[in-house]
This record gives C-alpha cells, structure tokens and sequence, in this order.
C-alpha cells in the first residue's frame, strides 16, 4: 500500500510569471516502512530543488531538462519545496550553460554559494504555508537587473507550444531569422536540449494528456495529426520518454492507488 | 459704491441660488438604498474527470490556459485553470466521490453529455486548429452564426464537448 503523498502547485505572481511555470510541494507522512516508488516523467522544464530532509549536498539542488523518466524511492518521511522554471526561464536566475544539466541533478551551491545553504535554512524554519511566498521574494531579489527569457527563445518556445511539438524546424528559423545553429546554441544555453528535442518532448507531453480519456484514443490517427511518422514511431518515443508504452501508461494512470 | 452694492446683492443672490439650488438638490437626492452587486455569481464549473493532470495538460496545450492550482491529495486531486472570473475546475473521480458520498458519471464519446463548456476568444479558427492539432477531436469547424458570433465546436480528452465562441458585443 503506498503511503498518502500529498502534491501541490501554485501558480507565481505577475512579476515572475515569464520565467516561472509554478511552485510545487511535495510531502509524505512516510509512516509506512514501505518504500515508495516515484516515477517523474519529462516536462521540458528545469526545477530547483529544496529537500528538507536530505543532508549536504542533497539539500538544494538544480534539476535539468530530462529527456527520460526518473525512477526513484523514498523511505521515511518527504518534504519538499520545488520551482519550475519555464522553458528559458532560468536564464535570469542562474549563471550557468543548461546543456551542462541536462538528465542530471547538480548541487546549487556551485551557483549560489553560500546562500544556496542560507535560502534552504530560511525555507526549513518556515512554515510550509509561507514557504513559497519566501522562495518567490528571494527569487524576484535575484532576478532584479538580470537578462530575462531571450525573446528569440521565448518565440520559439511559443510556436512549438501552440503546434503541440508538430513545427518544423525551418519554420523557426523563417519566423526568427536565425540560423538553426544559432537557435540551438540559444537551447543548449537555456534550455539544456535542441530545439528538436524540445518539440519531441512537447509532443510526447500532448500526447500523454489525451491517454487520460475515458475511451483508449485511436492511437493510429493521434500518432498522424502529432506528425510521428507512424503508430510504432509513436510508441517508440513515449517509451523513451516514459518508460511505458501508451497502453501501459493509460492502465496506470487508471489503476487506483 | 455702486460695485459693492452690485457684489453684495450678487453674494445674496449668488448665496440664495445657492439655498435654492440646495434645495433642489434635496427633493432630487435618491432616497432609496443604493443597488447591491448581485451576492450569486458562477465562480465555478468544474468536472469531474479519471485524471486530473491530463486534463489540466490537455486545456494548457489545446487551448493556450494555464494553470492556477493543482492539488493531488493521494489521489483525490484538484485542478484549476485561469480562465477569467469563473473558473475551470478538474476534480479527479476519488475526490469526487468522497464529496457526493456515490459514483460520478463520466462522460461516453457515443453520446452527447448533457452540457458543454464554451471558452470566448478572439479568434476561433486559430484556437480550433490549435485544439485539433492538439488532439481534440473535431465536432464542428468554425462557422459564423446570424447572430454574428463565429462558433466552432470540440471534444476534450475526456469527451467533454467544448464550443469556442467570440465574444459578443
């Protein structure tokens, strides 16, 4: 029986909305010796992480694009706090080539130094109900006076999003006027991923809201309008990114708890 | 001496137009209590669905909302999207039934549920084209009614028909 986990969002304020996607919580009782099993699946996004019952390094963390799904434990008791960035969002909060992250988790001190420890003791002495109201002022202090999201960026960002992952790379670069070297040394930087990854991961994402429908979809006609070449090359790169196939992962999200 | 006089007799009259128009002002005052806003509004629609997150993933892709709040309590999960005063809501089937004490009935995509959601946007035919590319499934393309709203009508994910509407003046 896994134990009671209670996942929270909240959306940021207006002064943060262009970088942020949400704040989140994360905690478990942990009552049961049991451990529980978490499967996060990739979200085009980069998160940062406070955990506060983890030690050292493990406390404040920044977490990279995933490409692949993240399996992990826990045993005991979770609480954590957690920022998702939108994609190009990190730029203005971290000094740092996103490439270097990607699929990995890295310590925040190497970017924040001393405060990366000092932000975490802040948010531990806090009260989980004003947790995230403090994340968002140390957050907003940070950002005064430092790049935001790069406008070609964000427009790239913008049409694959509205296309659910379906844009053809030439469209990019008709509609920027970049190179496609040039956008993709603008990804690598922000995001962490190509373009083309970026739209992959899109896609799998539409797709993976339409298996929580009360009928299975008709995979066949879903894999055409995402623009895979066909229904196994659909199957193929929901695995890689879910560990699952379609059918697999809608009995999943269909099971009770 | 003449001036004074005039000013003074200006003053009075100046001073009982004034009365008067006091006066006036009295009988026109509104003596009746000031209208209250309505105390009921719709704050909320929200459906019942077997996975929240999809549908709140769904919304955010298909139609370009993004999301207020999201709560998953083991299972029983809530989700909002900002849509303006009243606000759509995803409640997932467990929370649902902790509420109503009985079994929610989800939509079925061989019949019509008995009610649809309909979402206001500038320009229906961009929004439809990102809906269906975006999985919906296509009921009606846009098309422009005598009344001179352009409509177009989709089903969700979770079979919920959707009609998206331009505003009307």
């Amino acid at each position: 029986m896994p134990s009671p986990s209670n996942y929270r969002e909240f959306p940021p304020a207006p002064f943060l909305a262009a970088s942020v996607e949400c704040f989140w919580t994360s905690t478990e009782p942990g009552a049961s010796r049991q451990p529980s099993f978490h499967r996060v699946l990739p979200d085009r996004c980069i998160d940062l992480l406070f955990d506060f019952m983890a030690a050292g390094a493990q406390r404040a963390s920044v977490i990279g694009t995933m490409t692949r799904p993240l399996t992990f434990a826990t045993t005991g008791p979770v609480d954590l706090l957690g920022v998702r960035f939108r994609p190009g969002g990190l730029s203005g909060f971290l000094a740092m080539d996103a490439a270097d992250l990607t699929d990995s988790r890295a310590d925040l001190s190497h970017y924040w130094g001393r405060l990366a420890q000092e932000t975490w003791n802040r948010l531990g002495e806090a009260t989980t109900a004003n947790r995230v109201c403090l994340l968002q002022a140390a957050l907003g202090a940070r950002a005064r006076g430092r790049p935001q999201v790069d406008p070609f960026v964000r427009h790239c960002v913008a049409r694959i999003e509205a296309t659910s992952g379906g844009l053809g790379v030439g469209d990019l670069e008709r509609s920027t006027g970049l190179s496609l070297r040039q956008l993709e040394r603008k990804f690598a930087r922000d995001l962490g991923i190509s373009p083309k990854t970026f739209a992959r991961v899109v896609r799998f994402k539409g797709v993976a809201a339409l298996a929580g429908g009360p009928h299975p979809p008709d995979w066949a006609g879903v894999a055409g309008r995402f623009g895979y070449a066909d229904q196994s090359h659909l199957v193929r790169e929901f695995k890689a990114f879910s560990g699952r196939t379609p059918e697999n992962y809608r009995a999943g999200t269909h099971d009770t708890p | 001496m003449t001036k004074r006089l005039l000013s003074s007799v200006c003053l009075l009259l100046i001073a009982g137009a004034a009365i008067a128009s006091d006066a006036v002002n009295q009988t026109l005052k509104p003596t009746g209590t000031p209208m209250n806003p309505p105390s009921v509004s719709l704050g909320y629609v929200i459906l019942y669905v077997k996975d929240v997150p999809a549908s709140l993933a769904f919304y955010e892709a298909a139609f370009g909302l993004s999301r207020r709040f999201f709560n998953d309590d083991n299972g029983k999960a809530y989700g909002e999207l900002e849509t303006g005063a009243a606000r759509l809501g995803f409640a997932s089937l467990e929370l649902a039934k902790a509420q109503l004490k009985r079994d929610a009935v989800t939509v079925s995509l061989d019949k019509a549920p008995g009610f649809e959601i309909a979402l206001v946007t500038p320009d229906v035919p961009a929004l439809y084209a990102r809906a269906v590319k975006a999985g919906a499934t296509a009921v009606s393309g846009p098309e422009t009614k005598p009344w001179g709203q352009t409509v177009a009508y989709v089903r969700d994910n979770a079979g919920h028909v959707v009609e998206l509407c331009t505003p009307v003046p």
